[in-house]
């Protein structure tokens, strides 16, 4: 039972159990963690009391869908109910909630398993996870190098197979990120389609929260589960949740796929550039259309994504100024950047991204989706600052953000799917993006192009062969 | 960032009350002057005339379609 779907169908044919199920998953966290770092907190007993009540539900006759029973895992920056939430800094090492996130209490209606709280880049800010408070997460495609951020430790444990799903957070790339650099699916959806209560912000207006999955369909069923309005989030939408699982054999002959000609495909490993290239010429036998078009300066867009999200995470932050000195130098560097930023430049900051929003958004007047690289390279080694691309330096974090952060600027939804791997067997992926609130047509392009490709199937080599 | 003249970061740091050594700061001046050449360049584009008095930040979401 490798994915979500699998698993149900074994469930409701009786062929397993939920307690199995998590039984399994809980001896591979056990046996893999050590090496990958990717659990900060295992909740053993939890989890085995849930999967025997989803047992005794599915006896009796009770289904809530396609989560029922199914081991899921959540950041450590959801909240938990009685669960400590570290938010991967010492600031937070002892905190145990006493609320529940929106998401947490929606996978739990579900009828999902709790299995525990993966690891993160401190404070989600950051992407290679590499942690100086609780250890470095470590990529299974290569135990030396960064599985990404924030969300790394999400990456790598469904990368693994430690469980079948894993909740990440994602302001500048942080669910898209190590969904690329692990060869998982990640889906950062539409800014106001997922609740954001009860998570630790980093940003009051990038923070989104999707899923990392081993597939598109698994992808799909997990936002049919936590998508919709929620009161407590003022920013979420009241919008009719779509129907968002792919059909079996998906057809996507209308959708019209753009190629950006501008700033996606500049400065990228040719081992991006020929995986990503490959798909997109895959999309045109599949598609209605595949056309260049120009998209508005993303840079730019960067460059204003990073004057708000220094602005907020700071403000976020600033209660906590006199312990800045416990947080980790590349954190606290950013943290102490964002708080000498004027109220002038953060509200004109706020002004560009509005206008920028609408120049964006026109590209989506002649195309459905646009296919980009994630990242312009593959996993780079732990430690490593400097990122060389064809022969130039580039600041890691810069680089591996350059091609995500824009887009949750811009508040669209995107997918991140494997599409290959690099010179040393790195994974790479491919970002579909989607006018507001597209998730299904996002997920149908995702999806039709997974069934060609299969690249999910690949696993790394653990020494373990897992089931 | 509005100013003409390139902020002092590490004066701003200071008088904020940042506890980071020199060499730290020199670093976080480092980086904010080059995010502020980039970000003044775009500081200009913002078009006055065409936009409504507007205090929400937050992109909308798009209400029921």
């Amino acid at each position: 039972m490798r994915t979500i779907l699998e698993a149900g169908k074994a469930l409701r044919a009786r062929e397993v159990s939920s307690r199995e199920l998590t039984q399994t998953m809980l001896g591979r966290i056990e046996r893999l963690n050590p090496q990958l770092n990717a659990f900060l907190t295992v909740t053993s007993e939890r989890a085995m009391a849930d999967a025997g009540r989803a047992d005794a539900e599915l006896a009796a006759g009770q289904d809530r869908g396609p989560l029922h029973g199914i081991p899921i895992a959540l950041k450590d920056v959801y909240c938990t109910k009685g669960i400590r939430t570290t938010v991967g800094s010492r600031l937070f090492a002892d905190h145990v909630p006493d609320v529940e996130s929106a998401v947490g209490e929606k996978l739990a209606a579900a009828g999902a398993v709790l299995l525990g709280k993966t690891h993160m880049h401190e404070l989600a800010y950051g992407v290679t996870s590499n942690n100086p408070h609780f250890g470095a997460v470590r990529n299974p495609w290569g135990l030396d190098r960064v599985p990404g951020g924030s969300s790394g430790g999400s990456g790598a444990a469904v990368a693994a197979r430690m469980t079948y799903m894993a909740m990440g957070s994602d302001t500048g790339g942080s669910i898209r990120v190590p969904a690329a650099f692990c060869n998982t699916v990640g889906l950062k959806p539409t800014h106001g389609r997922v609740s954001r209560f009860g998570v630790m912000p980093l940003d009051f207006t990038l923070d989104h929260m999707g899923p990392l999955t081993l597939t598109v369909r698994d992808a799909a069923v997990c936002l049919q589960a936590m998508a919709g309005p929620d009161p407590r989030d003022q920013t979420s939408s009241g919008r009719a949740v779509d129907n968002y699982l792919p059909a079996d054999r998906v057809n996507v002959k209308h959708l019209r796929i753009g190629v950006p000609a501008n700033h996606y495909f500049d400065r990228l490993d040719p081992a991006v550039a020929a995986a990503v290239g490959a798909m997109i010429e895959l999309a045109g036998k599949l598609c209605a259309s595949v056309e260049t078009v120009r998209v508005p300066d993303v840079d730019a867009l960067n460059t204003v994504g990073r004057v708000i999200l220094m602005a907020e995470a700071s403000s976020a932050m600033e209660r906590y100024f006199d312990r800045f000195d416990e947080i980790g130098a590349d954190v606290r560097m950013l943290l102490e950047q964002g708080r000498l930023l004027s109220a002038v430049d953060y509200i004109n900051a706020q002004r560009l991204r509005r206008q920028m929003r609408d120049e964006f958004l026109a590209v989506f007047e002649d195309v459905d989706l646009l296919l980009t690289p994630v990242t312009p390279t593959g996993a780079g080694r732990i430690g490593e600052r400097t990122v060389s691309i064809q022969g130039v330096p580039e600041d890691f974090r810069l680089a591996t953000t350059r091609l995500v952060r824009g887009i949750n600027v811009l508040g669209i939804p995107a997918l991140s799917l494997p599409c290959g791997f690099d010179a040393d067997g790195m994974p790479v992926g491919l970002q579909i993006i989607g006018k507001p609130f597209a998730e299904a047509a996002v997920l149908a392009a995702g999806a039709a192009l997974e069934d060609e490709t299969g690249f999910w199937e690949r696993r790394p080599e653990l020494g373990d062969t897992g089931k | 960032m509005m100013a003409k003249q390139m902020t002092e970061w590490k004066q701003i740091a200071r008088l904020r009350g940042s506890k980071l050594p020199d060499e730290d700061l020199d670093a976080v001046s480092g980086t904010l002057e080059a995010l502020e050449r980039k970000f003044r360049a775009l500081e200009g584009d913002v078009r006055l005339e065409t936009e409504p008095a507007n205090f929400y930040v937050v992109p909308a979401p798009e209400e029921e379609a």
